[in-house]
């Protein structure tokens, strides 16, 4: 068709209406869209009897001028920032900053170490940002499977020191977002895209397990799940949501069954018992929350903690949270959950607010992962018996490079979701009988 | 005989609507239909037709989505909820100012069409 000739009138008048919208990402929606209207009218003067050269003339001029048809398409199609979670995410790590100062009284050096994880994490966050995150919709099961490969790799390679998050557990946390893009690409695959599902979930789960962290494999199955059971309500799905959620549950089943199986091994027959009930292991499982709910005990609303020249070992790196309060009261800790409160509050509005398929995938995706590390987080520091073998980092105030990086990348693929609201657009294809 | 731009501007988004009432429909089917049904007094161009489309779409009116149709992918619109609402309002906002014109015209009394 003439509409493709690179120096016709219609892809001249094309050129000059995207030429005429200021953000990039609107213009390919508008072209396809513009164009497809110029093949109709073309299509049409032709079966009236016009020669092509005429019909595709005469159809550039019936769209009207292409300067002003563009600067109103520009007037429409432009960003919308996300400022009030941009404010939120920098209260996060301002106040992520100021904790990790304050707790670990850091010297000249270490605050420009501080300084510097301040600026990875919004670096990490606006380089996802601005980044086209509808590759997820557009090479799902790509992702997929290099993030299959890659967990399995790192479970190989990269043993867990000491104790805490490895990088294997952050590749496993990005399972959820992997399995939204395969969701929202099952809306047009029929049963080859459900069984994709289950088989990406089935695989997460297992790896989760082979990693050997409970609070892991929750973090893990527990987003994939609501995901599979969002899609399946949907529709997405389509005649087979009912395999799907089956096959989904039964992934997940299995892997909890497997994961108790690992535990009441005759060597570790007691371990699960002294895991849920640390304080009957004072010496053992039970030392580190008796440790913290030391540091907590004379802690006060504002203000340093009573009895605060007792000496604790517990690492403040690792327990953050639990040194703020006890040195400047348990006011940090409202003060946290409120900005927490704040992101997650938020971030449910504006994805039930969005238009996009994708981009509510992708943000359900990410919510879950953020919530569930700062719970467990939160109640490891607060000495909740078996939760202080979690090792989870507290997203944005923890002193790890890795976890800065991670979850503010996350933060930045919702962002980017919501900011491209208006111009992602979700195909839909009827599917073809199974 | 042709009409004055002005006149019609006003009420282009809800001819639209109306349109997307009966049934979802993409751009270029949008034009033909309400030719058709205006005895070709209302020639929409489609530079005209898309910056309101994808307003109305901004404001949650319509909704859009690809559906293949004549052996490729076309943009459907549907009227949403909201767009429903929208339209009985500018109905009756219409309704109002077409009958308060008419009236005028016959000289303050109220016309009653046989």
């Amino acid at each position: 068709m003439s509409v493709n000739e690179k120096n016709g009138a219609a892809r001249q008048y094309l050129n000059t209406v995207c030429a005429q919208l200021r953000w990039k990402r609107a213009r390919e929606i508008v072209e396809y869209e513009l164009e497809g209207h110029l093949l109709d009218q073309q299509q049409a003067y032709i079966s009236e009897g016009m020669e092509p050269s005429a019909a595709e003339a005469e159809a550039v001029r019936q769209m009207g001028d292409p300067v002003e048809v563009g600067a109103q398409l520009d007037a429409v199609h432009r960003p919308a920032p996300p400022w009030a979670m941009f404010g939120i995410f920098a209260a996060l790590l301002l106040s992520g900053l100021l904790m990790r100062v304050l707790v670990t009284e850091v010297g000249q050096r270490s605050l420009f170490n501080q300084l510097f994880l301040l600026f990875i994490g919004a670096a990490a966050m606006l380089g996802v940002y601005f980044a086209d995150f509808s590759i997820l919709g557009k090479y799902p099961r790509h992702i997929a499977g290099t993030l299959v490969g890659a967990q399995l790799l790192s479970l190989i390679l990269f043993s867990r020191p000491d104790g805490n998050p490895s990088v294997t557990q952050y590749l496993l946390m990005l399972s959820p977002v992997a399995l939204a893009g395969l969701i929202f690409n099952a809306r047009n695959s029929g049963r080859k895209g459900a069984l994709w599902c289950c088989g990406a979930f089935a695989a997460y789960s297992l790896l989760a397990v082979a990693d050997g962290f409970w609070s892991g494999i929750i973090a893990v199955m527990l987003p994939c799940l609501l995901l599979m059971v969002y899609g399946s309500r949907r529709g997405y799905f389509g005649r087979h949501r009912l395999l799907t959620l089956v096959l989904g549950c039964g992934a997940t089943v299995f892997s909890l069954v497997l994961t108790l199986l690992l535990c009441v091994s005759p060597t570790k027959s007691n371990i699960l018992a002294r895991i849920l009930d640390p304080m009957s292991d004072p010496q053992g499982f039970g030392w580190l929350p008796l440790r913290v709910r030391e540091l907590l005990d004379g802690a006060q609303f504002i203000g340093l903690a009573e009895g605060a020249q007792q000496v604790c070992n517990i690492p403040k790196n690792d327990y953050i949270l639990t040194w703020t309060i006890h040195r400047t009261g348990w006011l940090s800790l409202v003060v946290i959950l409120v900005l927490f409160c704040a992101l997650l509050g938020a971030g449910i509005i504006f994805c039930r607010r969005q238009r996009s398929v994708l981009g509510g995938l992708a943000s359900r995706a990410v919510l879950p992962v953020l919530a569930l590390q700062t719970v467990f987080y939160i109640a490891a520091n607060l000495g909740l018996g078996f939760m202080t073998l979690v090792p989870y980092t507290l997203p944005f105030f923890s002193g790890s490079a890795l976890s800065m990086v991670f979850n503010s990348a996350l933060v930045g693929l919702m962002l980017s979701a919501l900011r491209s609201d208006s111009v992602i657009r979700d195909s839909y294809t009827e599917v073809a009988a199974a | 005989m042709a009409i004055d731009r002005s006149l019609i501007s006003g009420s282009t988004a809800m001819l639209l609507l109306k349109l997307l009432e009966k049934r979802d429909m993409y751009g270029y089917e949008m034009i033909e239909e309400l030719a058709r049904l205006s005895d070709n007094t209302f020639a929409l161009k489609a530079g005209t037709l898309y910056p309101l489309l994808h307003t109305l779409e901004q404001k949650g009116h319509v909704s859009a989505y690809d559906k293949p149709e004549g052996g490729r992918a076309r943009r459907f619109y549907h009227l949403t909820d909201s767009g429903q609402r929208e339209l009985a309002c500018r109905q009756e906002e219409w309704s109002q100012f077409s009958g308060a014109v008419e009236m005028v015209l016959n000289g303050g009394e109220l016309c009653v069409c046989q």
